[in-house]
Parts: structure tokens; sequence; C-alpha cells
């Protein structure tokens, strides 16, 4: 559904992507990669709101620069940042995507639509008086209205609060199950929840591409748990990369969850289950250090 | 199609529901409300009305420059991916917002424009309900569709809404304020015509081609766009339709040569009516006119109203060269005039060209104060829609002079309103009016919506759709020209005619031949604020004044009489001396006083007058204040000889010392001379002469 082939884009003498090779198939699959690592970049390009500098780009079997008339007939996208008319209240504006999209107004599946998104009660308000969380079901909705066979969501669940965050999941799994989403995020709980497959982008490459379990896999026997006291920490820190700690104020000791920067635990430490969090903040911590090695080198 | 005008309507309905535009009808409301030809209805002209019209139109686009400019970039941001990555709304995207933002200004400002119009029908009932209307579509369509397409421009060079916002409204503020050309005026505006003229007689065809002109640049500014959006907007271009290249092409390229060629069109119009007056010539011209033995003229006008052949025959007493002396306007001179010498002192002069007038010959407003006070008459004017032929136009090379003899040929078919011609003659389909010597100021009027009428039974000429309140004034002051002829003339009955000169004309006057020729806009309209009373001498003093000057070519009285700056200002044509100004207005006053006696009290006036002189008490209470050393005495003095004389005296005395002088001016010795010659008392002994008066 959705490919890319040495996509290469730079912005003045700035490379974002870099002869990225990408095959996404039906179903939800996830891009990870920190902020700055090219997934708007991407994700713009596929929809055609940006050129590539070099490489192809097809969704659907169409050229992203070529047949971008015949892409934009099968792709929605729910962005990052968004700015719906807040002078429309959520059937007017979906109205006016439809319209947009070529197709005529249906007043039935806009209601459908709405109701799926849990708006309906809400119908006739104007947008601009919603709360974040809603908007970002208007967002959604728009997104669906026109049946696209692609849905780009980039960084979708940015800001919503933990239900909402849940609903979202849910409902991109819903949607998997007939269209292809890509599901751009730095957050991988969002990733472990939806999306089987992914590919990690870091600084414009693609640097790992396979299933979320072969991904986690990597970080197994590298994830502990030790518990130190306040006066060891710094020392830790520095030795070790840390996923997250927390501080007993009773005892002063800190409990960590960590991975050795280098070698085994030294001391007295818990092996841990490794999650997609650890495994990917593992992966760009070792791509940084690699990438500080060829510098150094 | 259909997706089109879907786009357009939401697009339409984003632009209605956002608030910040609502500043355009609540500024369109403010203006219209505190603007005091709404308020004071009664007084101003429909007209009137459409000329502020212009002015609310420039601020409001002002205004609407940066909001349209923010609206074409409403969706410019990266926040708008949801609407970029849409199949229809590039492709559509810049025709869409240019007629969206087009059509929510018109909306916006539509109850405003009905109200105005609406406002017209008590004037001129249809008629000035459909010339109100008329008048601001004019206004309203070209302006409007300059500032869409121009700030579309502008955000799509800039891509950023503040400083697209700002730059198009500071080059429209530029455009708008700029009183540099009338020509390239945002609304036409133009500063140097008397304001009721708007939309008349010689500013018609400047308004349609400069009107015509800024709606063919909005189109190439639009087609501009187009071009520049496709590489400019934000989101993958998709396919070009091959199919609407061709045509858009030929249309864009059309209209570019078009603006072009309009706005050449444009400039030249626009040299012609703002051209300077030739004023060193104007003042040596006399100098021509007394070596004339013979001044003759045949001249031909075509239906476009313009000289098709001239031919002006000039016989000399003495060796002058007749290119030094022509008084032309340019547009007369510009296909050369040719001057051929047919034997000693005789010359034939030759000419053809169209007739446009510029602002100097019929305007007094705001311009250069040598050519208001140089000596011209309102002059002359041909154009399409009207024809008014004075004596002292400058449509014929030598215009301060007489002419002995003119033949004026015209086409048949021309609507003859009025004309003073001896006789007239017929050949084909063309009709030649004759004069021969003694040619009267007003020589023709044609094409003109004029009517036979009557004036408190006095047979007059009026426009076709007068309405009812200028024809109560036309016999008001119809009403004050009787008494004051009646004084004049003791009691004999007025010969000529009451006849309503088109709109430009600065004052009425008498004709050689006895006609009054009335100002179509009435005194009053003039001084809407000051009280009745005031009213009512003002308006007598448009009478008197045009008794004094018998028609001389010398508007200069007038002037002092009605725009008191170039007055008080010295300039060579003035004389210091303005005695005959406050002499004229004491007649004014005594006839306000005898026809509105509930409302003028001549004594009251004259006594403010005297304690006015003396400590300066009653500044606020005299009815006007006379520059120059005695002149308010004068007038004093004047009210003292009336009491001594008696009335009857008084009205002799007046036409013996008018007759005691052929120029418009005298001196205060000439008029106490000529005085005392007529009364046998000297304004300087009046307290000797007279005691107790």
């Amino acid at each position: 559904m959705i490919e890319a082939e040495k996509l290469t884009k730079f912005y003045g003498k700035k490379r974002a992507l870099n002869s990225v090779d990408l095959t996404i198939p039906r179903g939800v699959y996830g891009l990870l990669g920190p902020n700055g690592a090219g997934k708007s970049t991407l994700i713009r390009i596929f929809t055609g709101t940006l050129k590539s500098t070099s490489g192809t780009a097809r969704v659907a079997g169409y050229d992203c620069d070529r047949e971008i008339d015949e892409v934009r007939q099968r792709i929605a996208i729910i962005p990052q940042e968004f700015s719906l008319y807040p002078n429309l209240n959520p059937i007017e504006f979906l109205e006016y995507m439809l319209i947009l999209s070529g197709k005529d107004i249906d007043r039935k599946k806009i209601m459908e639509q709405l109701d799926q998104v849990n708006l309906l009660s809400h119908a006739k308000r104007r947008i601009g008086t919603f709360s974040g969380g809603m908007k970002q079901r208007v967002a959604i909705a728009q997104a669906l209205i026109h049946d696209p066979l692609v849905i780009f969501a980039d960084e979708p669940t940015a800001g919503l609060d933990p239900e909402e965050r849940v609903r979202f999941r849910n409902l991109f799994s819903e949607i998997g199950l007939k269209k292809t989403v890509l599901l751009s995020t730095h957050i991988t709980e969002d990733i472990t929840a939806a999306a089987s497959q992914l590919s990690v982008l870091h600084h414009g490459r693609i640097i790992f591409s396979g299933a979320a379990a072969e991904l986690i896999k990597k970080a197994e026997g590298r994830v502990w748990s030790t518990t130190l006291s306040n006066e060891d920490w710094e020392l830790f820190k520095a030795q070790n990369l840390i996923h997250s700690f927390i501080t007993d104020p009773a005892t002063g000791q800190v409990t960590a969850c960590h991975t050795p920067l280098t070698g085994p635990p030294e001391r007295a430490s818990i092996s841990l289950e490794p999650n997609l969090e650890h495994a990917y903040t593992l992966l760009i911590e070792q791509q940084k250090h690699g990438e500080s090695d060829e510098e150094f080198s | 199609m259909k997706n089109f005008l879907e786009q357009l309507r939401n697009q339409l309905k984003l632009f209605l529901l956002d608030k910040i535009n609502w500043i355009l009808p609540a500024a369109a409301f403010i203006m219209l409300f505190t603007n005091t030809a709404f308020k004071d209805h009664k007084i101003y002209s429909p007209l009137y009305f459409n000329r502020n019209i212009a002015s609310l139109f420039v601020y409001l686009s002002i205004i609407y420059s940066g909001l349209c400019a923010r609206f074409f970039l409403t969706e410019a941001s990266d926040n708008h991916h949801v609407q970029w990555t849409r199949p229809y709304f590039r492709k559509d995207f810049v025709l869409v917002k240019f007629f969206s933002a087009y059509f929510g200004v018109s909306l916006f400002l539509s109850p405003v424009a009905l109200i105005l119009i609406l406002r017209g029908l008590p004037f001129n009932d249809l008629s000035g309900l459909l010339q109100g209307f008329s008048l601001w579509l004019m206004q309203f369509i070209p302006t409007f569709l300059f500032v869409t397409a121009f700030s579309i421009l502008i955000g799509l060079i800039l891509k950023r809404t503040a400083p697209a916002m700002a730059l198009s409204l500071a080059v429209i503020l530029w455009l708008g304020i700029r009183i540099t050309s009338w020509s390239d005026l945002l609304s036409y505006t133009p500063h140097e015509t008397y304001e009721l003229t708007f939309g008349f007689g010689p500013a018609l065809e400047s308004l349609l081609v400069n009107r015509l002109f800024f709606m063919i640049v909005s189109m190439a500014l639009l087609f501009f766009c187009l071009l520049l959006g496709y590489f400019r907007l934000p989101a993958s271009k998709g396919k070009v339709r091959m199919g609407m290249i061709a045509p858009v092409s030929v249309i864009a390229v059309l209209s570019i040569i078009s603006a072009a060629l309009l706005g050449h069109h444009l400039h030249t119009l626009g040299k012609y009516i703002t051209a300077n007056p030739d004023i060193i010539t104007l003042r040596k011209q006399q100098e021509f006119c007394d070596a004339l033995r013979d001044y003759r003229l045949e001249i031909e006008i075509d239906r476009k109203g313009s000289i098709t052949k001239a031919l002006a025959s000039v016989q000399l007493e003495q060796r002058l060269e007749p290119e030094n002396y022509l008084l032309l306007i340019d547009s007369l001179k510009d296909q050369g005039v040719q001057i051929r010498e047919t034997d000693v002192g005789e010359f034939q002069i030759s000419y053809q060209g169209k007739f446009i007038l510029p602002n100097y010959a019929y305007s007094s407003r705001l311009k250069e104060q040598g050519a208001a006070l140089s000596g011209f008459l309102p002059g002359a004017f041909l154009d399409r829609a009207m024809m008014l032929m004075l004596a002292h136009g400058q449509w014929h090379p030598f215009s301060r002079c007489n002419l002995n003899a003119l033949s004026l040929t015209v086409p048949r078919e021309l609507e003859v309103n009025y004309h003073s011609a001896a006789y007239t003659s017929d050949a084909g389909d063309q009709k030649t009016y004759h004069w021969q010597s003694e040619l009267p100021e007003v020589l023709f009027i044609a094409g003109g919506a004029y009517q036979e009428s009557e004036l408190n039974g006095q047979r007059a000429l009026v426009q076709s759709h007068v309405g009812e309140k200028n024809l109560s004034e036309y016999r008001s002051s119809q009403e004050r020209l009787l008494l004051f002829w009646d004084h004049i003339h003791e009691g004999a009955p007025i010969s000529g005619r009451v006849l309503v000169l088109p709109l430009f004309l600065r004052s009425s006057f008498f004709d050689q031949s006895g006609n009054f020729f009335l100002r179509s806009v009435p005194v009053v309209y003039t001084l809407p604020f000051v009280s009745p009373d005031r009213q009512e001498i003002e308006s007598n003093v448009d009478i008197v004044q045009a008794w004094w000057t018998q028609g001389r070519n010398d508007p200069t009285l007038e002037i002092c009489f009605y725009q008191r700056f170039y007055c008080e200002t010295p300039h060579p044509d003035l004389p210091d001396d303005k005695s005959v100004l406050p002499f004229l207005y004491y007649t004014s006053i005594k006839l306000a006083s005898e026809r509105k006696p509930e409302i003028v009290d001549a004594e009251e006036i004259i006594s403010f007058y005297q304690r006015f002189i003396m400590d300066g008490s009653t500044l606020d209470l005299v009815p006007r204040i006379f520059s120059g050393e005695n002149a308010n005495e004068l007038l004093v003095k004047t009210a003292k000889l009336d009491r001594c004389i008696g009335s009857s005296a008084y009205w002799k005395m007046l036409t013996e010392v008018r007759n005691a002088s052929d120029k418009v001016w005298m001196t205060y010795e000439e008029l106490s001379r000529a005085v005392e010659i007529s009364t046998g008392y000297n304004l300087d002994k009046l307290e000797a002469q007279c005691p107790g008066n």
C-alpha cells in the first residue's frame, strides 16, 4: 500500500530523509522516532504536501509526485497539529471535507461518522468551543469521512488524556482491519497497543523495520532493575542508560530500570522483561553512540 | 462546476462567520451614520451621497485589503494539511478564495448600499434611485475587485499572514489616499472636480474609463495570481488541466493588453483633464483682443462630441503673431493648429480634436489660486452626454475675445435644449446655427435632459428629473430675481426667461440677451450649516452679483463672494480695494429683509455691524465680516445712505453706480464718486449731510 524507495529530502543543506526504503502493508503500521527524526517529512511526502528531493514514494500504487491527484483520492491525514475551522460545527466541517474530496454531501454518513467518534451529541456546536480531545475526534472523523484506503496519522494522540488515548488506539486497531494506517509517533505504548509492525526512523534513516516483538527481542537480557543508595546514584547514572527510576523518600534509596552501557551489571541487579519502549530507547542510544564513535574516529 | 460552487459556498460562509471580518459592516455603518450628508438628507442630493460613498469605499477597501490577505492565507500555514491533502482544494484555491472574499465583502456592505440607494428616492424619484444605484455599482465593483486581486497577489508572494496584511494595507492606503494623479486613484474621486458634477458631463467618460481600467487590471492580476499560485501554493500541484491552458492563456494575454490600452487612454485623458491653465497667455490675450478688427469662426461637431473641423478667420489691426495668443484647451491643440496668413494681418487658423475639458475650466475647488482668479467663466464643454457652449470657453483659439460671427454645425439628431443663434440652416443630416455680432454668453445647450417648464409663471428650462426640493429652491431664486428686477427696473416686466444651467456652473448670471441663468445647485445647498436668515442673504448675493457683473468674463467677484480664502490672499488679478463686496452685501441684506422680514431684520443686522466696528462685541451676530480697512464701515454707510435717500432712490443709485463703470471691481473712491454723482450724498460726510440716520 505504501512504498518508499531511496526517498531523500533536503531542506537546504540539511538532510531530513536519507535514502529511506520502506514497504507498508495493510493494517496499522507504526513509525517510531524521536522528534526531528523525519517522521512528519516522510508523511508530508506521502500525502503530497511536500516534494522529495530524490527517490520515489508510492501510495496505493500511485506515484506521490506525478500522480498526486490519484493519491489524494485515496488518502487522508490526521496531522500532528491541525486547525479546524472554529466557526463551523462538525457537520458543516465534514460536509466541506467531502466537497474537497470530490464527494457528494451525505448527511447520513456524516452522522454515522460523528457517532463513531462519539461526537453526535455535539454535532451542532461550534468546533471553536471544543476541547483538545474533541477536536482530535473531529480530525479522525474527517479522515474517515470519504472512505480512504490509506490514513496517515502523525502523532495523533499527543496531548490527549489516558482515557482518550486508549479509545483512539482501539479505533486505529479497528480501522486497521480494513485500511492501511501509518501511525507515526514517539509514544511507544500506542504502537504496542495498535501496531504489530513498525519502523524506527532516526536522523532521516530507517534504523529498524520489522515486527515489534523482533525489536523487543533485541533488548532481552539488557534491561535490569537495581536498587542503590543515593550517594552512588551520580556514578551509576553515568555508567548506565536509565529507562526510569524511583526514589524512596523514607530510605533515600533509588530503584532504577536501566541498561548498562559497558558490560554486565556490576551490582546485584534483577533482570527485567523488556518492552517496546526499552527496546526503542536502547536502539536510539546505540545509534547515538554509533554515530559519535564514527565522529570520533 | 458544482464542486467549485460548493467550495465557494463554504468559503463564503467562513468569510462571513469570521468575526474579524465584521469590522467591515461595522465600519460602513459607523461611517454612514456619522456622515453629515447622511444625517441631513434633506440638504444633500443622492449625488452628494455617492461622492461620499467613493471616500467610504476607499476607507473600507483599505481595511478590507488586510482582511482579504488574512482570509486568503487562512489555510496557508502548516496546520492545514487536512485541506491540502484533499484533491479539490488546491485546484480551485485561488479562484474560490477570490470570489468568496469578493462576495463576502459585497454581502457585508449590501445593507449600507440599500440604505443609501433608498435615500436617493425622495430626491429624484426612480431616476434618483437608479442613478444612485448605478454610481454605487460603478464605484464598488472595480474598487473591490482590484483590492481582492491585489491582496491575494501579496498573500501569494509573502505567504505569511502578518506581513501580507501589513503590506496590502499599506499599498492600498497609499493608492487610496494619494492625490497625485486622478487617473490612478483607487476610487474615482478626482479632487479638482466640483463634487456635484460627479458622474456627469466631462467627468463621465473619465469615470467610465477609470472604472473599466480597474476591472481589467483586476482580471489581469487574477490571472497572474493563478499562475503564481501554481508555483507558490503548498502541496504538490497535481496534473495541469491541459484543456484549460489555452483559453486561460488567451484571456490572460487579452486582459493584459486591454489593461495596457485602457491605461494609456486613461493616462491621455488624465493629462488633458489635469492640465494647468496657460495663465501667461490668458493675461496677455487682451492685447490680441484689442488688436482684432474681425474674428469669425466656423466649427463642426460630430456625434461623439469631437470637433471635426474648425476654421477661425482673424483680421488684425496691428502686427501680432496669433500662435503666441492661442488659448485652446490641450486636447484641441494636440493634433496641431495650422495658422496660415492669407493676407497682411489676415489669418486662417484651423484645428480639430476631441473636446476633453480640463478641470480648471469649470472647477474652482482646490485649484491653483492663479487659475481660480484668472478670468475663466464657467467654460464650455462637449461630451457624449451633453453639450454646453459659452461664448468665452476655450473651444475657440482666442476665447477671451468677442467673436464677430460664429457658425456651429452639429448632427441634426442632436437634441438642442437651447440656443441663442440668430438663425439656422439645414444641410443633409447636419444643422448649422449662426450668430452674428454681439454674441450672448450662453450659445448652445444640447443633449441634456431638459424640459420647458415655468417657475412662478415665468418661462423656464429645467432639468427633466429635478426633484421637488430643487424646484422649490429654483422658485425661491426666481422670486428673489423678480423682486430685485422690480426694484431695479421700477416695475417693468422681466424680458428674458430663466434657464437652469448644467450642474457645474458656479454662480447665476444675467446674459446680455436678458435671460437669467440660474445655478443648478442652489446656494443653500452649499451653506447647509448656516442659519436660515444667513442663507436668505447669501442667496440674494447670488442674484445681486450676477446682475452687477452683467455677464462679463470675470469670475473674480463671485470667487470673492463665495471663496473668501482666495479673495483674501493677495493676487495680481484681484484689486486691493474690495469695497464692492460690502456695498453689494448690504443690497442683499436689504432684499432679504424685504422678502423674508420674519427672519431677516436689516435694522438689527446693521446695528450688529455698528457695534462690531466699535468694540467687536457682536462678532458672532454679523452674518459676514469683510476684511480690509473700513470695509465693514462701508456696509453701515451704505445702510445710512439708504435710510437717508429712501428706497426708491437707493435702487436707482445702484443701477447708476453700476453703469458708471465697465469693470466688475470699483475702488472706494470710484464708488463714492459714483454715489455722490447719483445721489448728491458723499459717503464720508453722511453724518453731516444726513444727521440722525
